[in-house]
This record gives structure tokens, sequence and C-alpha cells, in this order.
């Protein structure tokens, strides 16, 4: 909202380059963790559900980087199986919610009438429900497991991505060159998808690196509650959960995974605010 | 004013009425009988013709969703078949524990975020406002169930000054049950909190009331108190309405990590046995929490401050 005043041009220079300083640790956090999800498979040094009784519960060492859990397996390389299916599932949740929502807010805002009062109506009734009971609840239909927790989130997600490029579409609808694309006679899918999607997409992008972190802890949350990502599969919530018995006696299963999900979701946050001006404020809309 | 509260709140019942349709639209999507999903493999064609009775599944459908909403707004919630109890008595037994939990979360963040955010707006740009940043950064990125269980870690079993889980009656007891976990509960919100209040704060400050204040040599405390917070009450208490969806669904995980018997426990529980009834009663008696007290700050917002007032007529 209000502009950064800074006197002294230094000062200013500075913090720019804080700013891209903070976009390019972002960038390196998130690249490394998608390069060892992708590359899982020879990364990591031990199969993911080998089990080996004889070595269970041991404590972070060289030849087990993070520990093992209770049955012996390798938890480094369970995280970055779990890392890998977790990005994976995150990034097309969000990215589906995101081109959905984006088309229906377009269409919505560049129409008016009873078609935007309708969508406008499901968007604020999707978004008044609890994110997560709303998750839980689709679950509880479509039966535990990542599927479930997948279309619970892109039930929810489309709304705020509908709301954020409808007000957008609002506000270009009059500027010259919308004015222009109907004076010229193009049909209206074309000013739609030519002119205007590609104008306002970019804020539901910037929105969207808020949309993955949330997005990532829902999911790791159901798989933490057992919902999502089915035994013997490694998925960072499953791992969490799965240590949570042993949390005084191997505090590394419970631990390092979390701080692995953290790390990813300050990432993802330094990319946003290295964009923006680091305001939360969109996230609440 | 009058007309403006009036179409909010037309526009608010409408939600819940979406809520509701929505609600009981999922319940419906599920493929084959629920009946027969939710009493198991082993449940005669009898038995299972017997519930769907009972629940008034054999009518038709908008007379099913009419007696749906009616028992809803008259609070006849009916009964929960996995508990054997009445849907009422079960949420009422529930009830407590979550709110307390919700309520104490909420002092948590505002307690911690509320200064941080003061620090953050007088000094901005400086190393101190960066280094709150960061602290928000990480905080958001936290799971709650993670933070749950590294605090049960570290206070409860390493240093045993509060208890791991469960959760006793009493007001010591859930100050004491409930600490850790509103701790977690506060931190997943203190990012919102500390940075929308920031902005505000900056906005404020930059005002010319504020410099006038300053001209007239007042003190930093009494010109923040006085009038730079008073400001920034109003956005902080819709943040804090429309961020309540959050608290809930962060309160449903935070619930099974430290075994809270509340309603979360009751709606994940109700998921596992696949009591659909009872999920959907859960889920739309959770959006009209939110959908309320959406409506009430906005209520607020119009009663406490004059030019939105106006806003609202010239809309």
């Amino acid at each position: 909202m209000s502009s950064v005043t800074i006197a002294a041009p230094r000062a200013r220079n500075l913090l720019r380059l804080f700013r891209n300083w903070e976009l390019t640790l972002g960038l390196t956090i998130l690249g490394l963790m998608v390069v060892s999800g992708l590359l899982a498979p020879w990364l990591a040094p031990y199969p993911p559900n080998q089990i080996d009784i004889l070595h269970s519960l041991q404590a972070p060492s060289f030849s087990h980087i993070m520990g093992t859990d209770f049955v012996g397996r390798d938890v480094f390389s369970r995280v970055l199986y779990g890392l890998r299916i977790d990005i994976f599932v995150v990034a097309v949740i969000t990215y589906a919610g995101l081109v959905v929502g984006v088309v229906v807010g377009t269409v919505a805002g560049y129409f008016g009438g009873w078609l935007d009062a309708i969508i406008g109506r499901v968007a604020d009734t999707v978004v008044s429900f609890p994110f997560i009971v709303l998750v839980l609840a689709v679950v509880a239909i479509v039966g535990p497991g990542l599927k479930g927790v997948a279309i619970g989130i892109v039930i929810v997600g489309w709304a705020l991505y509908s709301r954020l490029s409808r007000s957008e579409m609002l506000a270009m609808r009059e500027q010259p060159f919308m004015l222009a694309t109907r004076a010229l006679g193009y049909s209206n899918s074309r000013a739609i998808f030519r002119h205007a999607l590609p104008n306002l997409v970019r804020s539901s992008l910037v929105y969207s690196t808020v949309d993955v972190v949330v997005n990532m802890l829902v999911l790791a949350g159901m798989s933490y509650l057992g919902l999502g990502q089915q035994a013997p599969g490694a998925d960072l919530g499953s791992i969490i959960a799965s240590g949570q018995s042993y949390l005084l006696t191997a505090w590394w299963i419970t631990t390092i995974p979390g701080a692995v999900l953290v790390l990813f979701g300050i990432g993802v946050s330094m990319i946003g605010d290295g964009i923006t001006q680091g305001d939360l404020s969109m996230a609440t809309m | 004013m009058l007309s403006y509260i009036a179409r909010r709140v037309g526009a608010s019942l409408l939600q819940l009425l979406g809520l509701a349709l929505l609600a009981f639209t999922l319940i419906h999507l599920v493929p084959g009988n629920p009946v027969r999903t939710m009493l198991g493999g082993r449940a005669s064609a009898q038995e299972v013709h017997q519930v769907s009775e009972a629940l008034g599944l054999t009518k038709p459908l908008v007379n099913q969703f009419w007696s749906f909403l009616t028992n809803l707004i008259t609070g006849h919630f009916g009964q929960s078949f996995t508990f054997g109890q009445s849907i009422g008595s079960l949420i009422s037994e529930r009830l407590l524990p979550s709110a307390a939990l919700i309520c104490y979360g909420t002092i948590v963040a505002l307690v911690l975020g509320v200064p941080l955010a003061i620090i953050g707006a007088l000094r901005s740009g400086r190393p101190i406002d960066h280094g709150i940043r960061v602290l928000t950064t990480v905080s958001f990125a936290m799971p709650t169930f993670w933070s749950g269980l590294v605090l049960a870690l570290i206070f409860a079993l390493k240093l045993n000054w509060l208890p791991v889980s469960g959760y006793t009656p009493g007001f010591v007891g859930i100050v004491r049950s409930l600490t850790l976990p509103a701790i977690a509960l506060g931190l997943s919100l203190l990012a919102v909190i500390v940075r929308t209040l920031r902005s505000s704060i900056r906005y404020v400050l930059s005002l010319e009331y504020v410099e006038a204040a300053e001209a007239r040599g007042f003190s930093t405390p009494r010109i923040m108190v006085k009038h730079v917070l008073r400001n920034a009450v109003m956005p902080t208490a819709t943040v804090l309405a429309v961020n309540v969806g959050f608290l809930i669904g962060g309160t449903v995980v935070l619930e099974q990590v430290f075994q809270i018997p509340g309603l979360g426990t009751l709606l994940f529980q109700a998921v596992q046995q696949r009591d659909y009834l009872l999920v959907e009663t859960l889920a739309v008696l959770a959006g009209s929490i939110v959908v309320s007290l959406n409506l009430l700050t906005d209520i607020m917002q119009v009663v406490v401050d004059p030019r939105v007032r106006m806003g609202g007529k010239s809309v």
C-alpha cells in the first residue's frame, strides 16, 4: 500500500539487494528441494521401505544421516521420496485450482450479470467453510488417500483465485485496450484469453506462493492424521506421525522431516516476498 | 447504515443456505449406498433399509434437504449412529475444549503479535524489522501438528513442565493442558497478525494527524496508544474473523496431536467411521461460525467507523 520512503539512495540499493537476495535464496532452496525430490531414486542411499529391524531407532550417523525409524527404515531416503510425492501433489493441486479459478473469475468479471452473481455466491460459500473441515468432508466421501485430499483442496482452492481475477477483470474491463477489443469486433473468447488473461494472471501467480505453502501444510496435516498417503508409502506428514510414539527415544523421526517441511515453506515464502513487498494481506482475502 | 447492515445480513443468510446446500450435495455424492458404507459389509439388506428410513434417505431429495435445513435451524440435529447418541448432546459435550483452545490460541497470537507488529512498524526497514519478517515467515511455514510435537518434546517430555497430552476440565486444568497446543496454534496465526497489523500501523503513522500529534510534542507511547493503535484495531479484528476458519482447521489437527476430546476429534472420528450426518452437521456448524463472525465484524466496523458507514451507503 504505502510506498517505502528512504532518503539515502544507498540504503535503497541495500534494500533492493536484500530483496533480490531473498528471491535468489528462495529460488535456491526450492530448486534444491525439487531436484532432490526428482532425483530421489538416485540420491536415496536405501530403498525407502526397506525394513532392517536390527538397526531400528538409530540416531543420525554417517550411514543414516537422518537416523532410522522403528522398523529400521532410513529416514533420509523416506524424506526424499516423501518430498517427491508431496511437491508433485502440491504443485498439481495448487495450479489446477489456479487455472480453474482464474478462468472462472475472469469470465465472471467479463460478462457480469447473473453468471457473475452465481459464481460469486458459490465462491463465497466455499471460502466460508473452514478449509480443513471441507477437505475432511471430502475424504469422508472419497475415502482416505491422496486422491480425496487433492479433490478437497481443489474444491476450495479455485475460489480465492476466482475472486482475485474477477476483481481485476472488473477494473480491466473499462481500460482502453479492452474497450478496443470490442471496437475491433474481436470475439469474447479472444478478448478474454488473448488480452485480459495474460494481464491479470500475475496477481494470481504471486498469491499462489502463499497458497503452495498453505496447501503443503494441509496435505501434510491430512497425512499426519492418516487420511493422506497410505502406508507403507512415504510422505512427510506420515513420517512425522510414525515418529510420534518414539518422540522421547528417537526425536529425529519426527523433528527432521518437519524441519524439511518448514524449509520448503520458507523457500516458497521467500520467493513470494521477493516478488512483492512481503505483504500477507492477500492471503486473508 | 441500516440498509447496509440489512444487505450484509441477507448476504450472510444466503451464504449459510449455500453452506447447507453444499454439505448436503457433497454427502449425496457418495458413490453407492452411504448407509451400506456406514454400516459395513456385513449389514443385511433389511438393516440397511431400516437405517435409510430412519435417516429419511428414502424420501425425495428436495424433502430431504428441507428437513435437513429445518432440523439445523431448530437445533434437532438427529441421531449419530456410530455414537448412539444425539448429535446435539455430542456437540455440547465437546464444545468447551475446542472453544477454549481457539480462544487461548488467539490470545497467544495477539500477545506475541501486537508488540512485534508495533516494533516492526516503528523500525520499518531496519534490521529488527527484517528479523521480525523472517520470524513470521518461519512461523507461517511450520505445520501446527509438528510445532505441537516439538513443543511437547521440549516442555513436556524433557523439562516436564506441562502434560504431554490429554485434557483436564476446570480453569487450571484447561490452562495446563491447553498451553502447548495453544502456543502451536498461536504461532500458526502469528504471521498473518503481525503482517496485517504492521502495515496498517505504518499506514496510520504516515497520516497527517499523527504528524500533528508529533509536532505537539506528544510522546511516542502516547501517540501509539491514543492515536495509532485505535485505528489499527479494526483491521486486526477483521483479519481474526477471516482466519477463524483457519484456526478451526488447526484445532482439528492439534486435538489429535494432544488427544483433546473436542469437536475436532469428533469430526475426525466421524470421518473415520463415515458417519455422514455427523460430518455434514459439523461442517455446516463450522461454516456458520465463520460466516457469523465475519458478519459481526463487518457490522462492528460500520458502527465504529463512520467512514465505512458512508462508503456502505454510496455503494
